[in-house]
């Protein structure tokens, strides 16, 4: 009977690994649908019941009759026509770098203005909004405020969530830098950052690089017309400025980033300080209160929290006792094999030791092959050997990466070694 | 064309830049983890429903106050976990973009009967099991009735370009064809899914005694017909890697 299990338990991570990956556009996709489905269930809910509970049985057939009509044609989805430019059936836009911008003005007054050299499609339109893809460049948007009315701007694995408001957003694709500049209303950004959702208010700029995601919200005023796009060296360091907690719907005060120097001693848990981008708050009360008593004593969700913290804050030493911790206290958590990804990063990002993190890429890839990270693992361990052991070398670990990760993040410097 | 249509329309990619390795990035440990037993499958773009985030308590809150945003959130975060268990339960031959909606719709439609807001995570997933199992089960009648092929391989690939592991994934999901639907869920929620038996049996809703019971019939059937096949064999050990 072990047998049977081991070989359940060994078919079961086949299944996973040999399930198919899905693309950022199908993701897209189907959240855009699923929009447009809750739009309908919303407006078909608010019709009158007492149609339904009307007492004759041919009044209630004529009424039933009416809401399966009124609810399949139900209020129309917003339309709308591109000013400046033209689209493509897909709904997409893209204007040229020298181009005047193009403006996507929809029927109920709203407007989406794509600057030169931007492109972007409307993926989906609901009666009560629409959801844009900004694929590159910038975008000034101008949603009417109406009751329920609900628009999404995607950047990226960014959303922006709108009801009311006009903003200038603008989205790296190649930096993978989100860029937000309030002009007035308020809107709700969801995407991988510290809190996964922050609210941003009038007068405030969100900058939010994808790539050490961090997030700064400061009041840095919008680019000139024709600036040109932001760049990552525009990377903020490893002390973020604020963000708001992650339900807090009162957008931060605008004004200059709140300031993290000499906090009072915190009562609030470290992972929500490390939601709060409080980085250093968390090593200094680790250190205060003993790092090899914070090692041996603190939960797990601590020493995660910590692990993340010190990373972030440059402090490569605690980050790496804090991961190797969660390996050693608890060892079969799936944090304890994400920590020998984290580790590998460390190792490879801030110790410069290429030849310990393909090590921790490797036991990674090992303990973990259809895990999170492991697309990240084989990418980094194909560039290390690249790097250090020549093309040839790395021309394998190319061509494994590509047979599962074709739409990868390194399926580019795949292809380049095993064109 | 029906939700469990084998050759279901699948949209073409387009500029799909592939960041479902990097919507979690290094630095996130909120990984979309099924159970502390296993690994889950990469989360593309889901997040891990503790930590930083709003609770899966907020979200069903928000949900059933129709907040607009609910959608995002929710979908953001367990469009994956939903995707992988009806992707796994099924296997190939199945599209599931369109029975994901379903469930998705079918959690709007039925989030006020939610009684405990903290259980967003098992209620949907209980959901998906429901869904694929209609499934199953419109799928063996349509083959009982000749109706449908016996499964040509859709556009979505399993097991990626290795041709050995295609076979070998058409291999298991016939022996899984062979379990009646409650041991085969059983298996993929335990094994593929990594779940630990309580909640196993609690999404099947069934006993802890009851589940063993299910899960060692099925496990003793995938065992043996493993054992007397090359390919799932080879595969099980992995020495086709």
């Amino acid at each position: 009977m072990r047998d049977a299990r081991a070989t359940a338990e060994r078919l079961g991570e086949r299944m996973r690994e040999a399930t198919p990956p899905t693309s950022l556009q199908q993701h897209l996709e189907g959240r855009a649908r699923l929009i447009a489905s809750v739009e309908r269930m919303r407006g078909g809910r608010a019709r009158p019941v007492a149609r339904i509970a009307a007492g004759l049985a041919a009044a209630a057939a004529c009424a039933l009759v009416v809401f399966v009509l009124a609810r399949r044609h139900g209020p129309a989805p917003l339309a709308w026509h591109v000013v400046g430019g033209g689209a493509s059936e897909q709904g997409y836009v893209s204007v040229p770098p020298a181009g005047p911008a193009a403006r996507l003005a929809f029927d109920d007054g709203s407007e989406v203005a794509l600057a030169a050299g931007s492109r972007g499609r409307v993926a989906a339109t609901s009666p009560t909004g629409a959801e844009i893809v900004l694929e590159q460049g910038r975008a000034r948007v101008h949603v009417r405020h109406r009751p329920r009315a609900a628009w999404t701007i995607d950047a990226g694995p960014y959303a922006v969530h709108v009801t009311g408001t006009e903003f200038l957003v603008a989205w790296a694709a190649d930096a993978e830098v989100l860029d937000v500049w309030m002009h007035s209303g308020r809107v709700v950004v969801t995407g991988p950052m510290p809190g996964e959702t922050l609210t941003l208010g009038e007068g405030q700029h969100l900058s939010a690089h994808l790539r050490d995601r961090t997030v700064q919200i400061d009041a840095s005023p919008e680019p000139a017309e024709g600036a040109p796009e932001p760049t990552p060296t525009a990377a903020p360091t490893p002390a973020p400025a604020a963000t708001t907690s992650s339900t807090d719907e009162s957008p931060a005060s605008p004004g200059a980033a709140r300031s993290f120097g000499a906090p009072p001693p915190s009562s609030r848990s470290w992972s929500k300080l490390v939601a709060a981008g409080d980085y250093a708050r968390v090593v200094r009360e680790a250190e205060a209160e003993g790092m090899a008593r914070a090692m041996a004593t603190r939960p797990l969700p601590d020493l995660r929290a910590l692990g993340d913290a010190a990373r972030y804050a440059g402090r490569a030493d605690v980050a790496k006792r804090a991961y190797s911790a969660v390996r050693g206290r608890f060892p079969a958590s799936a944090d304890a094999r994400t920590a020998a990804f984290l580790i590998g990063r460390v190792e490879e990002e801030q110790d410069h030791a290429p030849a310990q993190a393909l090590r921790w890429y490797d036991a990674y890839l090992a303990e973990a092959p259809g895990g999170a990270y492991a697309g990240d693992a084989l990418g980094r361990k194909m560039i290390i050997v690249s790097k250090t052991q020549g093309r040839d070398a790395a021309r394998p670990l190319a061509d494994r990466y590509l047979q599962r990760y074709s739409g990868g993040p390194y399926a580019a410097a795949a292809r380049d070694l095993a064109p | 064309m029906t939700r469990c249509d084998a050759s279901a329309r699948r949209e073409p990619s387009r500029g799909g830049s592939g960041y479902y390795a990097v919507v979690s990035p290094p630095g996130s440990v909120r990984l979309l983890r099924v159970a502390s037993r296993a690994a889950p499958a990469a989360p593309a773009h889901g997040s891990e429903p503790h930590g930083d985030g709003p609770s899966d308590a907020e979200l069903a809150e928000l949900a059933r106050a129709k907040d607009p945003r609910a959608a995002t959130l929710i979908w953001n975060r367990y469009a994956e976990l939903v995707r992988g268990v009806l992707h796994r339960s099924l296997g190939p031959g199945h599209e599931v973009e369109d029975l994901l909606q379903d469930v998705f719709v079918g959690f709007f439609r039925n989030v006020s009967t939610l009684r405990d807001p903290s259980s967003l995570r098992p209620f949907l997933v209980g959901i998906a099991l429901r869904t694929a199992r209609t499934c199953l089960r419109r799928r063996r009648v349509r083959r009982w009735l000749r109706l449908s092929d016996d499964g040509a391989l859709p556009e979505v690939v399993w097991g990626g370009d290795d041709p050995r592991a295609r076979e070998a994934v058409q291999r298991l999901y016939a022996v899984l064809d062979d379990l009646p639907d409650r041991e085969r869920l059983a298996f993929v929620l335990r094994h593929a899914e990594g779940n630990e038996l309580t909640e196993t049996a609690a999404l099947l809703g069934v006993s802890l005694a009851t589940v063993k019971r299910i899960l060692q019939r099925a496990e003793a059937h995938v065992e043996a017909r493993a054992r007397e096949d090359d390919v799932l064999r080879a595969w099980t050990e992995g020495s086709d890697a």
